[in-house]
């Protein structure tokens, strides 16, 4: 378990706002269930940055971040759903989705449910 | 079984647009709100129950499991006492926003946004009590409960309280739109993330478990408000007409919520931790200039939505702006409803190391605070002051930001009357909506004339003795400041603003 302290020094660009960035994230507060997700997110994203924060993991990546929840049931050991992987998410940024067994949170500004 | 999509489109097939009572909007509003809208989270009442079920079940157990352990008692006292300003200010912006979600729900024409509101105005009534217990858990277990016990009639009559007033009255009044503009995109989406997701760490650090447990789940809630926000603002924004008065929005809420929140919170960080695992200022760079802005404002310009023109003076004041936060409430101790603390070496060491230049602009002054914290010397701060800095009449913090020596105060008349404004951003909100803030009063306007101790006793900031000041100038328990000793300062307090009209 890493306690990396990752955060990018201030940047001209991005207090100035002219810095639309492709980055996702998701927060979640450290419980038994959150270790699960994390280990899931790991072999699922190598390329993600997973920080952990004392009481909660932040994790980032590009573009994506979409979770199966048969996938995280089974790392816990029991049925998993979209209710329960949400009581462990204290936050996000990108825009999320949920729908049936699963949690997307993607950098599209227009996700298609957003589309009709 | 039908999963959570057939169910949602479902119970949508049903009549959603009531067929009772009045269908009009409650409240009008200036934008074209157009009936699409979606909610990301398809939120049903049935998962509602049982997801909210299974976060009190956990927050609550904690906070038994809290109690049997002694864990009040290994709380930096710091930490605690800070709190018992900031903490009853979320309280109140709980309690505004749940009114500002029947504004909304009575006012926009869209059913599945509506639904959402509706988990929310239920989130906040949640929100009050969880902060409530916690509360509840501070006035019994904690070493000193006087000022937890008064905490939300305390609130509104202080200066520190009548920021978030300024703030929050923000999510309730004015255009329904306006309101989502300020509670849900600008307040739930940005600032509450540092507030109730990296404050926790501090929380951590200084020991106390119970708030970063509390915290955590109620931010757990502030995440399908930051999406009811998203799917306000995107139903809005695809009718050009809406845009520019969204952006001018966006402009005014971001910076009043830069000018309060950063104030309250940068200074809970800082002043209130013993502990610091990182720098205010650059957790608003991570949490707001990245977050909110980079991946989510910017992302929104094919719409034409821009980011406020002043995210880069908002972030430039987190230099300074709440260690003068902090030098003034600790200034004003007598009038505080909690222990002040002294800022020693290892926080000068701190201070100094994040913020070059701190030992210069702020050191001084504490060194000068310490030595007047014995009652028998008989001097306050107070006294050394040339005069009392005059409240903005915007976000109300004291006119002396976002340093005393590169103050930015200016004065405007507005029907014939002075006000005074912290800063070219609240002079630019008060000339665009007057009306929103000229009938805004004054603490110092309350109490001109009086003796200190008069107004003290007036604010009822005494422990049961009716003698003995909550507020004191250090976490001493041994010699605490009376009333008596107040009175025998002889100090007047003078509205600034008399004097300037």
């Amino acid at each position: 378990m890493s306690n990396t302290k990752t955060q990018e020094p201030a940047t001209a660009s991005a207090t100035s706002g002219k810095s639309a960035r492709n980055k996702v994230g998701i927060s979640l507060m450290v419980t038994s269930d959150t270790e699960a997700i994390v280990e899931v997110t790991r072999k699922k994203y190598p390329d993600a940055k997973i920080d952990f924060r004392d009481c909660f993991y932040k994790i980032e990546r590009d573009d994506m971040l979409d979770w199966n929840m048969e996938e995280v049931g089974e790392q816990i050991g029991r049925p998993y759903d979209t209710d329960l992987f949400l009581v462990n998410m204290s936050s996000y940024y990108g825009r999320i989705i949920i729908s049936d067994g699963r949690v997307q949170i993607s950098s599209e500004i227009l996700p298609s449910r957003f589309r009709d | 079984m039908a999963g959570l999509i057939e169910f949602h489109e479902k119970a949508k097939s049903y009549d959603w647009k009531f067929t009772v009572g009045d269908q009009r909007p409650k409240y009008k509003s200036k934008y074209i709100i157009p009936e699409k809208g979606r909610d990301p989270f398809r939120m049903l009442v049935r998962d509602y129950m049982k997801m909210e079920s299974e976060k009190d079940n956990g927050t609550y157990g904690f906070l038994e499991g809290a109690l049997r352990m002694g864990m009040a008692d290994r709380i930096q006292p710091r930490f605690v006492e800070c709190l018992k300003l900031t903490l009853p200010d979320l309280t109140n912006a709980e309690f505004q926003a749940v009114a500002a979600c029947g504004g909304i729900i009575s006012s926009v024409q869209n059913q599945e946004l509506r639904q959402g509101y509706q988990a929310q105005m239920l989130d906040e009534i949640r929100h009050t009590q969880l902060e409530m217990s916690l509360r509840n858990y501070y006035v019994k277990h904690w070493q000193d409960p006087a000022g937890w016990d008064i905490a939300q009639k305390a609130l509104y009559q202080h200066p520190g309280g009548i920021v978030s007033l300024g703030e929050f009255y923000h999510f309730n009044t004015g255009d329904p739109i306006d309101c989502i503009v300020a509670l849900n995109i600008v307040i739930e989406t940005a600032f509450t993330n540092i507030l109730l997701v990296a404050v926790p760490q501090i929380g951590m650090a200084n020991g106390d478990h119970a708030l970063a447990t509390t915290f955590l789940t109620i931010q757990s809630d502030e995440a399908r408000h930051m999406a009811n926000g998203y799917g306000s603002l995107l139903a809005v924004c695809r009718d050009p007409n809406n845009v520019k008065q969204l952006n001018k929005s966006l402009e005014r809420h971001f910076w009043h919520s830069h000018k309060s929140l950063d104030a309250l919170v940068g200074w809970q960080s800082e002043y209130g931790a013993t502990v610091r695992p990182w720098a205010y200022k650059d957790q608003w760079q991570e949490w707001v200039a990245d977050n909110f802005i980079g991946s989510y404002i910017d992302r929104l310009s094919e719409f034409g939505i821009q980011p406020p023109t002043r995210v880069a003076k908002a972030a430039e004041d987190l230099e300074w702006g709440h260690h003068t936060v902090g030098q003034v409430l600790s200034a004003i101790w007598p009038l505080n409803f909690w222990r002040s603390d002294v800022m020693g070496p290892a926080d000068f060491d701190w201070f100094e190391k994040h913020y070059p230049g701190w030992h210069k602009h702020y050191g001084g002054y504490w060194d000068g605070y310490g030595k007047l914290a014995d009652p028998a010397n008989g001097h306050i701060m107070l006294q050394e002051l040339p005069g009392l800095p005059p409240f903005c009449q915007v976000c109300q913090l004291p006119c002396a930001m976002p340093r005393l020596d590169q103050n930015e105060a200016r004065f405007v008349q507005h029907e014939g009357k002075k006000f005074a404004l912290c800063s070219e951003g609240c002079q630019w909100v008060f000339e665009n909506w007057p009306q929103a803030y000229a009938g805004r009063k004054q603490f110092w306007e309350r109490y001109h004339g009086w003796d200190l101790a008069d107004a003290i006793l007036d604010l009822g900031y005494v422990r049961p003795d009716g003698k003995t000041l909550i507020g004191q100038p250090t976490l001493d328990l041994t010699r605490l400041w009376t009333i008596d000793d107040i009175r025998g300062l002889k100090y007047e307090i003078k509205d600034p603003m008399q004097a300037l009209q």
